[in-house]
Formats: structure tokens, sequence, C-alpha cells
């Protein structure tokens, strides 16, 4: 099943550290994204409760899935294709136990099969388990639904395992953590993520820049930037993803800091929200 | 003639006529969402937004207005298909070629770019 696909988005929701870590390969490229984001906890009366809240846009042939630790059991579940409604009209989404680096928990996977996006929202409210109160829960399930059952041919299983298999090879480039995108919750991740294809990146340079800046294609490179201003230019290439760290070095390569006065962090942000440099 | 278009996610998605859920719309791909943003811009008023789609229209439109229109759907139907059946690099070739185009003529002549997109529909998609 695997091999159909173009991609893999795999959230680690580590419910004891409080810390979603974002693993996200498109397997025509060498490079693992690879982003942290908090998660919000708040004390209900038998407790303390995990949130995991995710807005996530699947393109075609990508899959998703969020696996969270060991003995956090979901309490409160939502999983909804975003309003008005899905544009893919060929999806799946499944619930299932996996293995992963947070032990043996609760996940959902979704694939896109289609060739447009695939918008979807999961809400969970995620509560601590004795050991014995989860494993009497998963037999439970697996014997009286036989839906929520790891098996190793199984795509949430095999998306995980690959994940984890990715971020342990040393082959696959991965971010340093300077160079890691600052995300404070799960919908920077939402925005940040919108700004990774090619075509939206250009959109929203031109957007943010207005009649600063140059797009030209062909030649060398799909497509050449060029800032007015300043007179500087920078390559960039035709992906369904960017690095992660593109939009950062791109910057730097084009003097943003110097041209207007203002950091590659901040424009970074600035794209992430679509806002527009004006009168700088 | 009415259009719909949504650029929620970033790529144009864009019905001929009124937004219809019960079908997918069409992802018009770069540079073709070029052609329709300046159309739209152009040709259409802006009427409504509705089902998070903006509708747009065009009271007495040229037949070479429609014929760009349905240029630009055919090409970006079978760029869907390319896509769903692996040939996406393929795909992105035959889309440089209309960004070549694109460079080198206006778009003020409707009549030239109808022909040129229905051309490459038959010929090369």
């Amino acid at each position: 099943m695997i091999g159909y696909l173009k991609g893999y988005h795999v959230e680690l929701a580590d419910c004891q550290a409080k810390e979603v870590t974002v693993l996200r390969r498109n397997f025509s490229q060498n490079y693992l994204c690879v982003m942290k984001f908090s998660m919000e906890v708040v004390q209900g009366e038998g407790g303390e409760v995990v949130i995991y809240d995710a807005e996530r846009v699947l393109d075609n042939l990508q899959t998703f899935a969020v696996v969270f630790s060991e003995r956090y059991l979901p309490i409160s579940h939502v999983i909804e294709l975003s309003s008005p409604w899905p544009f893919s009209r060929s999806y799946a989404t499944a619930q299932a136990f996996v293995n992963s680096r947070l032990g043996f928990g609760y996940s959902i996977c979704v694939v896109n099969l289609d060739s447009i996006h695939l918008p979807l929202r999961i809400r969970l409210l995620l509560k601590e388990v004795s050991d014995a109160e989860f494993h009497s829960y998963v037999s439970k399930l697996s014997e009286d639904l036989k839906i929520l059952m790891e098996k190793p041919e199984g795509l949430p299983h095999e998306i995980v395992k690959r994940a984890m298999e990715d971020y342990d090879d040393p082959s696959i480039e991965k971010p340093k953590p300077s160079e890691g995108p600052q995300l404070k919750d799960s919908n920077d991740v939402k925005d940040y993520l919108l700004l990774l294809s090619t075509e939206a990146f250009l959109k929203r340079l031109k957007r943010a820049l207005d009649d600063d800046v140059e797009i030209e294609s062909g030649g060398r490179h799909p497509y050449k930037v060029k800032l007015k201003r300043s007179g500087k230019s920078a390559p960039i290439p035709y992906r369904a993803e960017l690095p992660g760290h593109f939009p950062k070095m791109l910057c730097k390569e084009l003097g943003i800091d110097d041209a207007y006065n203002i950091t590659c962090d901040d424009f970074e942000k600035m794209l992430r929200k679509r806002e527009r440099l004006m009168g700088r | 003639m009415k259009v719909s278009i949504n650029d929620r996610f970033e790529a144009l998605y864009f019905y001929e006529r009124l937004p219809d859920l019960t079908l997918k719309p069409l992802r018009i791909p770069q540079p073709l969402d070029q052609i329709v943003e300046y159309l739209v811009s152009k040709y259409f008023v802006f009427l409504e937004e509705r089902d998070q789609f903006k509708i747009y229209e065009c009271n007495n439109p040229t037949e070479e207005l429609k014929s760009v229109i349905k240029g630009i759907s055919l090409i970006s139907k079978k760029v869907d298909e390319m896509i769903l059946s692996g040939k996406e690099d393929e795909a992105h070739k035959e889309l440089q070629k209309v960004d070549e185009f694109l460079r080198n003529k206006a778009l003020e002549d409707l009549k030239e770019v109808a022909t040129y997109l229905n051309l490459l529909y038959i010929s090369n998609l």
C-alpha cells in the first residue's frame, strides 16, 4: 500500500511531555521535515486532560497519522472533514493501536487518494488510564469490534513504522534544531504547511512584497525571484513540497533583512499569515 | 455566464457555473490560474459568496471568452487525470509550455489564447 503513496505526515503526540513532533516526508525527496508544537492541558474533574486539536490538509496520495502515548485514551472524540465539505471524493480513515517511540498507542490514520485537497479536523480530549484499564480497553475493542487492532500490513502501522525508520536513518536529511520553523501551536503548523508548495509560496511572496518583486519562469531554474529594491535574486525549484527550511533560506539569500529592515523569522511569520509588507 | 472560485488552499478551485456540492470542483493548476484571475478581474463582476466559493458573473460573454474558459477547464481536467494516473511530471511539462506562451503573448487577445489552449488540449494532452 505504501508504495502507491506520495508521502506521509505523522504526528507523534507525547501526552506526558505535552509536545507533538511532526514528521513529514514526500517520498520523491530525501528530506524529512521535523517540527514540534505544544499540546494544551486542562484540569478536569477526574484529573488532567490533554487536548489534541489539529486542522490539516492532505494533498493527493498523502497519508496522515497521529499516534498518542501508551495508556492515553480519548474521552471525547471528533473527526470531521472540514466545512463546507471535503473537496476530495476518494479517501479513507482508520483507527488503530500501533507501536511507536511512545509505546503501544491509540492512533488515527487518514489517506487521500484524490488529486485535490482533503481538509480535515481532529479534536480529541485524552486522559491517562492505568495499565490494566488500557489493556482491557484494547482487548475489549479487539474482541468486540475487530477494528482497533494493530495489523502489521495495515496502513497506520506501516506509515508510523516508515516515519520512525526515516527519522533514525542518517542518510535522510533533517533540519538542525536551529533551522526548523518556530511554531507555537497546532494552528501555526497548518499555516506553515500550506506555505510549502512552490505554487503557494510564490503566491504568498507576491502578496507580501507586491510590486517590489519580480517572478520569472524558465531558464536554468523553474522560477527566479528578484527584488527590485536591492536587485538581489534567488532561484526557486518546482516542488509539491519545498524543504521546511526553504522560506528562511530564501529570505537570507534575498537579503530581506537588509532590504526591508525585518528579520527572516518575522518575514516567514508574515508569509504564514498571508500579510503584506506595506510601506516599509 | 457565472463562474465560482475558491482559493482557500492557495490553489484555485473552480466551477464553470454555480458551486455544486455534489460534484468536485476543478483544480486549476499554475499558470492557468493566472489566466482565470485575469479574466475574472477584467470581464466578470462579483455577485456573492456561497459555500466558500466566490461567484462572479459576466452578462454578455463573447464566444472567445467562453472558448478560453472551456479550454482551461478541459486542460485542467486532463491534468487532474494525469496526476491521478501518476504522470505528474508530464503534466508539469505541458503546463510549462503554457507558461512560455503566456510570457510571449498578451492575454488581451482572447481569440489567440483560445486557439492556443484548444490546440494544446488536442495535440499534447
